[in-house]
């Protein structure tokens, strides 16, 4: 927290060490995320340059309600979720729903990873966003809340309906019904 | 949410695998650096919104100073140097200094 808190006085005053600092040590990750979420190598990279660019210049808007790291992922998350906008759909029907871990451990006995792997990228983005924020970046529940700007009830219920998705997914040799 | 059961840890590893090898370059990195620098008015702006902390006993005590030498007199702490020499019933005064007195 005291680094966090020098690290965004350094980014206040336009500290190069500072800006430096925080590429260095988020940026790869930050790719790597966007890129598990958009797709495409180029576009992600697109948006961690317009994602840092849009945290030096608006770091005296920040806060500190969320962590400096949260508050970059936010901001990517929305950069990606513009971008995708206009070439998927982003929002499919949100249902409160809720799956027990009996009826997915019967579903999920043998998986075929690359059936996983093909249903996973055919995931909406809203279901893809939650699993890779969560099992790839290792954020709780209320991180990724922070991050989305959505209730903790609503990420838990996309997470298990995603998980759903792919489990009857593998059941069907990766047919996707959303 | 079960993070470790089995259909969780392959969704973990499958992300794993596919970003593996995915780095920012160099070239990347300069470029951001290098549109981020802060404009001139952004740095003139942080100059102005600066706090600056002033101890507050040296501070009293400077402006009581300023106070005690605007509001006394001039001359008074002025060291008169006076020989009274009796003469008889007469007084002989004398002074370093010779006071003209404000008109």
């Amino acid at each position: 927290m005291v680094a966090d808190r020098k690290l965004i006085d350094g980014l206040k005053i336009g500290r190069e060490d500072s800006y430096r600092h925080l590429v260095e040590q988020h940026g790869s990750r930050l790719l790597q995320t966007c890129c598990l979420i958009l797709k495409d190598r180029q576009e992600a990279e697109d948006v961690v340059q317009e994602t840092f660019i849009r945290v030096f210049k608006g770091i005296h808007e920040f806060k500190g309600n969320s962590s400096l790291y949260t508050w970059l992922y936010r901001i990517a998350v929305n950069i990606s979720r513009d971008r995708l906008r206009k070439s998927e759909d982003l929002l499919p029907l949100e249902e409160e729903l809720i799956v027990g871990d009996d009826l997915e451990s019967k579903i999920v006995v043998e998986i075929d990873r690359e059936i996983l792997r093909t249903s996973l990228y055919k995931l909406s983005l809203v279901y893809r966003e939650v699993l890779v924020l969560y099992y790839f970046k290792d954020f709780s529940i209320k991180e990724i809340s922070e991050i989305l700007g959505d209730s903790e009830g609503t990420i838990k219920s996309r997470l298990s309906r995603g998980r759903k998705l792919l489990g009857e997914s593998l059941l069907r040799g990766g047919m996707l019904d959303e | 949410m079960n993070k470790v059961d089995k259909l969780g840890q392959e969704i973990k590893n499958i992300f794993e695998e596919d970003s593996e090898g995915i780095a920012l370059s160099n070239e990347t990195i300069n470029n951001i650096i290098k549109n981020s620098k802060p404009s001139r008015m952004v740095k003139f702006r942080e100059l102005m919104n600066k706090e600056i902390e002033i101890p507050l006993a040296p501070a009293i005590a400077g402006l009581a100073a300023l106070l005690v030498i605007s509001i006394l007199p001039k001359g008074v702490f002025k060291d008169h140097n006076i020989q009274v020499i009796d003469i008889g019933g007469s007084q002989i005064i004398i002074r370093d200094d010779r006071e003209v007195a404000d008109k």
